[in-house]
């Protein structure tokens, strides 16, 4: 007894900050949410659920909430696949491997908006070398590549992350049962799927979970390469939300939807969670 | 013993009174280096030692806001861009200057209407100083307005004189031709949502005479002289404007007119010194001109000087706003390359002879008109940025654009307690 | 069945086979027995394909399967730490090299069943491999391995993960499934007395190359090197000559040795009695209670000797002793 609550002793200063760094930002924004608090009359008076009923009334939120949907579908489906690829080629005995190491992990070193910049000039539709070679593809200028676009530079930057952990899980996988099944007789492409993935599994949900929380999080991107346009076809829910709180000034309002936000992420959370426990 | 510390108490007090330190936040491009330069004359005159701090446009907003919500703010006098210049007055934040230029008889008569008009008053009240102008103009290339080959066709075609284009019908026109027939854009246009398309497309409908809203905070967007300058706006952005042009922003822009690939752009007046430059545009220096937006009137913009209300050194922040912005140093700065907002710097024979198209610009400022200007500006821009967007997407047509505006327009007015 | 000819295999600096030539018969149980880094397992991966030889050839049935990868040799493998698939049920792995052949279902589940049954796992088809103990999971790691029907079982140190009582329960099924299957079975172990109790066959290996190959009794009884004689059982080497058919060290000892010239007389413990007159005078040392047996160790002429006695009226340490020789023991000539 004494020494648990000598445990406790210890952990409290640390538990202390960590309900005043994180825990009271998150309920000063829960109660903003339901206030009609804005920078131009700060006043902390009740409004009920009013702001969440008004922001599930906005088409153009709802639109932002969709178009995110598909984009966290797309980007992260694209970085598994793309990153368990380049890991499974890493993790090869292939010549130069340091160099390739260096090559693969360099993306994750440069910040978004740096990412941001190299991209719009590479896809830039008169002086780009993409844009060159694919024809002048207008690449952010369309409303039909927009998105799309968007999200390969997205995906350009995160697979990086993906395949290195994807290969340190490689790693750290035992030789034994992959070489019992080549005894067994499956091929390695048999083997990959049946032993290399399932063995996998539990690396897979957690970069899963990660993936999908920096996509929906999204912001940094759109805000150099396209402010959302053309049209609303990269209105991304978090821009959306940034806009309403410092171009807005609606602190209450963006509150509101970004609790939406944070709900809908953990319910999407939760389903992972749950698909990676029932082995 | 007891003398000699009473003698230095007193000293330190004369020090701290002598060595007043006003701070200011400032964007960090050329023209902040410029007064940056001239601030030891204020102090060899005042005694008072004046710190800049300069961040980043982007930054500047927030960092605002934060020091207006605190008990002191950390900065004693601030530049306010007239994006801001409705929401700071309306919030409380700014402290009147009437009581200030009676004391001091400071002289607003130089300035033009219309730049006290965009960051002077808010509402009957004056809380800020005209500082900076950029009003926006038409630059386009006299080569190609000259070229015979050109003159001829577009003669042949048109049943009229290939010139400088007087109204905004004339002015699309003209952009079509050029990117049918120059090899060439016609017009390097900011299509990107936000700020540059809302406002690239503010000049087509103050030049179609149109408007946002009426004296009353009416809005009377979704009008005939709306309609025709937004169909003006995308059939230009369509057909005439380089590709890639609906998420350009000004830097793209600037990039396309100065490799020589665009006939005209919609921009602030003072990037004619910019593209002009042998050594930053080589391919256009000497080629480019400048002049008001055809129909007239453009889009004015500019920047004031203000003294937050909760700011520790009114008085001494007063006293350098009075001098930055005397004929002396608005002068001294002019011949440096800072825009001015007084038309005597304008119309001064040295700093007409540096830069023979300030002719132009005055002209330009002269008639420049501002967007709605209240606390909810900058969602304005992006809520009618959006629109204009959809409708240069084709994902929406032009009046349905016009009407979703209009309302969204409505709706911030009345948040803001505009309208009823 | 099984044949390597001159089969070398390095890597990097590390020389893991040298020279390596083994042969083995239809139906045999053959294991490779040394200390870690001898390059049993090395060769056991050779035959498996996971390795490729630098030089030499490995044959399996008369063929040479050097270009074949692993999942196109007709072997079967268990593997030091089961190597179960954590995502299938037992009957899942069992099933496994069955469904990739791609049987028809009913003839899987007949084949799995037989399986099942053969390693006395019924009932536990529906478990995963977290739910069963060692020993099961090793169980199940043989039916998966015998279910392709391999020409040759391979296995690889597949009990030393195991408590001391499971693995020799599970010893004496391995022998049992052996000899019902008549496979060819490679061993490595580096275990000398599951070695013995084991193998038809035994090559002793060391730094990559064949120290003894024999039979269990040959290797314990006629080490062909002091490094087989350390390895296999215990015992003290004594240096000295054969000479006329009797060992000699000083002094002609009465045990019978075969050979001729310098070389040393293996004593093992159990072969070494108490008795009042013993040919040695010695001194106890120490005495060491292992339960079925007390193991003395006795000093005499400057020699240490081990001696296996039943636990009853065992001398203390500090008694004076005479050791009695056995009549007849191993010798190994020098330099082998």
């Amino acid at each position: 007894m004494g020494e648990r609550r000598f445990a406790w002793a210890l952990a409290l200063p640390g538990l202390l900050v960590l309900a005043g760094v994180v825990g009271f930002p998150l309920l000063y924004a829960l109660f903003l949410s339901f206030t009609r608090y804005t920078f131009l009359s700060p006043s902390y008076a009740l409004s009920g659920p009013g702001r969440f009923a008004e922001a599930l009334g906005d088409p153009y939120f709802l639109h932002a909430l969709g178009l995110t949907a598909l984009y966290v579908a797309l980007t992260v489906g694209l970085t598994l696949v793309l990153g368990l690829l380049l890991a499974v080629l890493l993790h090869q005995n292939l010549p130069l491997k340091g160099f390739h190491y260096v090559v693969v992990g360099l993306p994750m070193l440069v910040a978004p908006v740096g990412v941001g910049l190299i991209w719009k000039m590479i896809l830039h539709p008169e002086l780009g070398i993409l844009a060159y070679l694919f024809g002048g593809v207008d690449f952010f200028g369309d409303v039909r590549y927009a998105l799309l676009s968007l999200a390969l530079v997205d995906v350009w930057q995160q697979v990086s992350f993906a395949a290195l952990v994807l290969l340190a899980g490689l790693r750290s996988l035992p030789r034994e049962p992959l070489e019992a099944a080549y005894v067994d007789g499956a091929t390695p492409f048999q083997a990959f799927l049946r032993v290399t993935l399932p063995l996998l599994r539990p690396v897979l949900v957690v970069l899963l979970i990660l993936q999908t929380l920096t996509e929906v999080r999204t912001y940094d991107l759109v805000y150099v390469l396209t402010r959302g346009g053309p049209g609303s076809a990269t209105d991304l829910v978090s821009y959306f939300i940034y806009r309403k709180a410092f171009l807005g000034l609606d602190l209450s309002g963006a509150s509101a939807m970004g609790y939406l936000l944070l709900l809908l992420t953990l319910l999407l959370v939760a389903a992972y969670y749950r698909a990676m426990t029932r082995l | 013993m007891k003398r000699w510390l009473l003698a230095a108490a007193v000293g330190l007090g004369l020090g701290l009174a002598q060595g007043v330190v006003l701070r200011a936040l400032m964007e960090d491009v050329p023209e902040t280096r410029i007064i940056e330069e001239l601030l030891p004359e204020f102090q060899r005159q005042t005694g008072i030692r004046v710190e800049f701090e300069k961040v980043q446009y982007s930054a500047m907003h927030d960092k605002l806001v934060a020091q207006f919500l605190a008990p002191t703010n950390a900065y004693d006098f601030l530049q306010v861009d007239f994006l801001w210049a409705g929401e700071f007055p309306a919030a409380g934040w700014l402290e009147p200057l009437e009581p200030y230029v009676k004391a001091s008889g400071f002289d607003l008569s130089p300035y033009f209407p219309s730049m006290l008009d965009l960051v002077g008053y808010y509402r009957g009240t004056l809380y800020m100083i005209p500082m900076y102008n950029y009003a926006m103009g038409l630059i386009y290339r006299k080569d190609l307005l000259g070229r015979q080959d050109l003159k001829e066709r577009f003669r042949a075609q048109h049943g009229r004189a290939l010139t400088l284009p007087r109204t905004l019908e004339e002015y699309v026109e003209t952009s079509l031709f050029m990117a049918k027939n120059a090899g060439v854009s016609g017009a390097a246009m900011q299509g990107q949502r936000g700020d540059p398309n809302f406002m690239e497309f503010s000049n087509y409908l103050f030049a179609a005479k149109g408007d946002y809203v009426d004296r009353n905070w009416r809005v009377t967007l979704a009008s005939p002289q709306g309609e025709k300058a937004l169909t003006l706006y995308v059939r230009n952005i369509r057909q005439a404007a380089p590709k890639g042009a609906l998420n350009f922003n000004l830097d793209d822009t600037f990039r396309v007119m100065c490799q020589g690939q665009a006939f005209s752009m919609v921009t602030y007046w003072w990037m004619l010194p910019q593209l002009d430059d042998p050594r930053q545009c080589p391919k256009v220096a000497g080629k480019v001109a400048l002049a008001p937006m055809p129909g007239g009137v453009g889009v004015n913009g500019g920047w004031g000087w203000a003294i937050p209300r909760n700011s520790a050194n009114k008085e001494a922040a007063w006293r350098f706003i009075s001098w930055v912005e005397s004929k002396e140093i608005v002068l001294k700065r002019a011949l440096k390359g800072h825009a001015p907002t007084r038309k005597d710097a304008f119309q001064d024979p040295g700093v007409l002879r540096r830069y023979p198209y300030y002719r132009q610009a005055e002209a330009i400022i002269a008639q420049a008109k501002k967007v709605p200007i209240f606390a909810y500006t900058a969602e304005m821009e992006d809520v009618v940025g959006r629109e204009i967007s959809l409708a240069a997407a084709g994902q929406k047509g032009i009046r349905q654009a016009l009407q979703d505006a209009a309302k969204g327009l409505e709706g911030l007015l009345r948040k803001a307690g505009l309208l009823r | 069945m099984v044949e390597l000819k001159g089969v070398h295999k390095r890597f990097g600096p590390v020389r893991a086979v040298e020279g390596l030539d083994l042969r083995l018969r239809e139906g045999e149980f053959f294991t490779l027995l040394g200390p870690s880094g001898c390059g049993k397992t090395t060769t056991l991966r050779l035959v498996a394909g996971f390795e490729a030889p630098d030089r030499g050839e490995v044959l399996i049935g008369g063929e040479v399967v050097n270009p074949l990868p692993p999942e196109r040799r007709p072997i079967g493998m268990v593997f030091q730490h089961y190597a179960l698939f954590p995502n299938m049920t037992v009957f899942g792995n069992v099933a496994f090299p069955l469904r990739l052949r791609r049987l028809p279902e009913g003839e899987v589940r007949r084949r799995v069943g037989e399986l099942l049954e053969m390693v006395h796992l019924v009932g536990l088809e529906g478990r995963y491999p977290k739910e069963l103990s060692g020993g099961q999971q090793q169980r199940v790691a043989l039916a998966r391995a015998l279910a392709r029907e391999p020409k040759v079982l391979l296995l690889d140190e597949p009990l030393s993960a195991l408590d001391a009582r499971i693995r020799e329960e599970l010893r004496g099924e391995l022998k049992r499934l052996q000899g019902e299957t008549g496979l060819t079975t490679l061993y490595v172990t580096h275990d000398q007395e599951e070695a013995l109790a084991l193998s038809d066959r035994i090559a002793v290996m060391r730094e990559g190359r064949l120290e003894q190959l024999g039979t269990p009794k040959e290797v314990y009884e006629e080490p062909a090197t002091a490094f087989v004689a350390g390895f296999v059982g215990s015992g003290v080497l004594v240096p000295g000559e054969a000479r006329e058919g009797l060992f000699h060290r000083g002094r002609a000892w009465p045990v019978r040795v075969r050979g001729e010239g310098r070389g040393y007389l293996l004593l093992r413990p159990e072969r070494l009695r108490l008795d009042q007159g013993g040919f040695l005078e010695g001194r106890v040392v120490l005495a060491t209670y292992l339960g079925s047996l007390v193991r003395l160790e006795v000093e005499a002429e400057g020699l240490f000797l081990k001696v296996d006695l039943p636990p009853e009226g065992v001398p203390a340490p500090g008694e004076r002793v005479r050791l009695a020789l056995p009549p007849e023991a191993p010798f190994v000539p020098e330099g082998g």
